[in-house]
């Protein structure tokens, strides 16, 4: 392994897996892809499998599914990275490619995509409650009862939902990842938001201190 | 200040992080005023909280990343044959260009032209003694070539259409090759149109036919 190379490890193994990386950073690991390296691949795997993981598991909500799904969006974008155009992020063309990937898994399940969302296994895997406020049972409900809001909205208006506020994407952005103008975009968020506040005002029906939990469980 | 129906109708573009800051000031200064829309505001920030912050997903495999990278190498492998084996094909196909050609000097060693076809196919006429005297000659190439080679004049024929047929595959071969843009779409057969089988004469040949009136045969 070349000098380069133990750098670019070592600084992918000390940041946090998950961050996104530096845009001239995610170029020289392309360029290095583009002429074989297979060792760029897997630094670029790990810097985004946990968020498209997590991208497609909102909408997938099966483990298995999403992570076939993840493989094949990395397959994809990997395999044809030769003709890849530096000008763009590679992580809004994974993210492009993985959920048209996830929409595509959905039309051959004829799955309803907020059909069958586990809250259960969500709460269970935020960990085990204590006497924290923030941990407590009541918070992990109303978290759960957020996702499970989260989980009513259509497709579209989940992607749009999870990229805008999860990963930070600006609308251009989404809206270059869902296929889609800006202003649909701006319109997914609207009727995601309006339909979240209608399904969540009766469960919080002015109680301030529902909002505290919440708003303490996630702060 | 800002009613409620202006400041709702200022949620979205809020929560987008787009709105100017005096409209921020204004819709700020309605939020402390009015319970109910401190309310709702409140409910939708954190809504999209949960979203942002909430990292309760489950983790990727601990092994996603070296499935990936073992699939990327073994694609890559077998893209390395596929280039191997379209290497192979493109030889062949000038192998058979080279074969044609010395197909054409073994069979047409005296002047081999067009008119030697020409002639195979139809007898000299009594009305064109001009056509008829030039000719004969070509009748006597063919005749040398069926002593030299011992083959009848038929199989002299059938090494003629052979010879089209390796020229025109070296030609298809080249510019297929030329114009396709994924290699996995080619197939073998694309490169081999059938060798074995006798060509019908193409209708410009028959085209250029002189015209003559008995069309009695040679032999």
């Amino acid at each position: 392994m070349s000098r380069y190379n133990k750098y670019t490890m070592a600084v992918a193994m000390k940041d946090n897996a998950s961050a996104p990386l530096a845009r001239l950073e995610e170029q020289r690991l392309i360029r290095r892809l583009q002429r074989g390296d297979q060792e760029a691949a897997r630094v670029l795997i790990n810097h985004h499998k946990q968020r498209l993981f997590a991208f497609v598991w909102r909408m997938a909500t099966n483990h298995q599914d999403t992570e076939d799904i993840c493989q094949e969006a990395f397959l994809k974008a990997l395999s044809s990275i030769e003709t890849f155009d530096l000008t763009y992020r590679f992580s809004t063309w994974l993210f492009t490619i993985a959920y048209r990937l996830t929409l595509n898994h959905f039309r051959r399940k004829q799955k309803n995509v907020s059909g069958d969302f586990d809250v259960i296994s969500l709460a269970s895997t935020a960990g085990a409650p204590d006497f924290d406020l923030a941990e407590s049972e009541e918070a992990h409900q109303l978290k759960s009862q957020v996702w499970e809001a989260v989980s009513q909205l259509s497709g579209p208006q989940q992607a749009a939902i999870t990229l805008f506020y999860r990963e930070s994407l600006p609308c251009q952005e989404i809206a270059e990842v869902m296929n889609v103008p800006v202003a649909t975009v701006k319109s997914h968020l609207h009727r995601a938001r309006m339909k979240l506040k209608g399904i969540l005002e009766p469960v919080f029906a002015g109680d301030w201190n529902k909002l505290r939990i919440l708003s303490e469980a996630v702060g | 200040m800002i009613s409620c129906e202006q400041a709702q109708n200022l949620f979205d573009t809020y929560l987008n992080g787009e709105l100017s800051p005096s409209l921020t000031a204004e819709l700020d200064a309605h939020r402390l005023e009015c319970a109910a829309c401190r309310h709702q505001l409140t409910l939708l920030e954190a809504c999209v909280n949960v979203v942002h912050l909430d990292t309760s997903e489950p983790e990727v495999s601990a092994d996603f990343t070296d499935r990936l990278v073992a699939i990327l190498e073994e694609d890559n492998r077998s893209k390395g044959w596929l280039q191997l084996n379209r290497t192979m094909k493109v030889t062949g196909a000038l192998l058979g260009v080279a074969a044609a050609i010395a197909l054409l000097v073994v069979f047409y060693p005296i002047g081999g032209s067009d008119d030697s076809r020409e002639m195979a196919v139809s007898a000299p006429s009594a009305a064109q003694p001009e056509v008829a005297g030039a000719k004969t000659n070509h009748v006597q190439t063919i005749r040398s070539s069926e002593l030299i080679t011992g083959l009848p004049i038929d199989s002299i024929f059938k090494a003629s259409d052979s010879l089209n047929s390796a020229v025109e595959l070296g030609q298809f071969g080249v510019n297929h090759l030329r114009d396709s843009n994924d290699p996995d779409q080619i197939s073998f057969e694309d490169y081999l149109p059938p060798f074995n089988t006798q060509s019908e004469p193409k209708p410009d040949v028959i085209e250029t036919l002189p015209e003559l009136d008995d069309g009695g045969e040679l032999m």
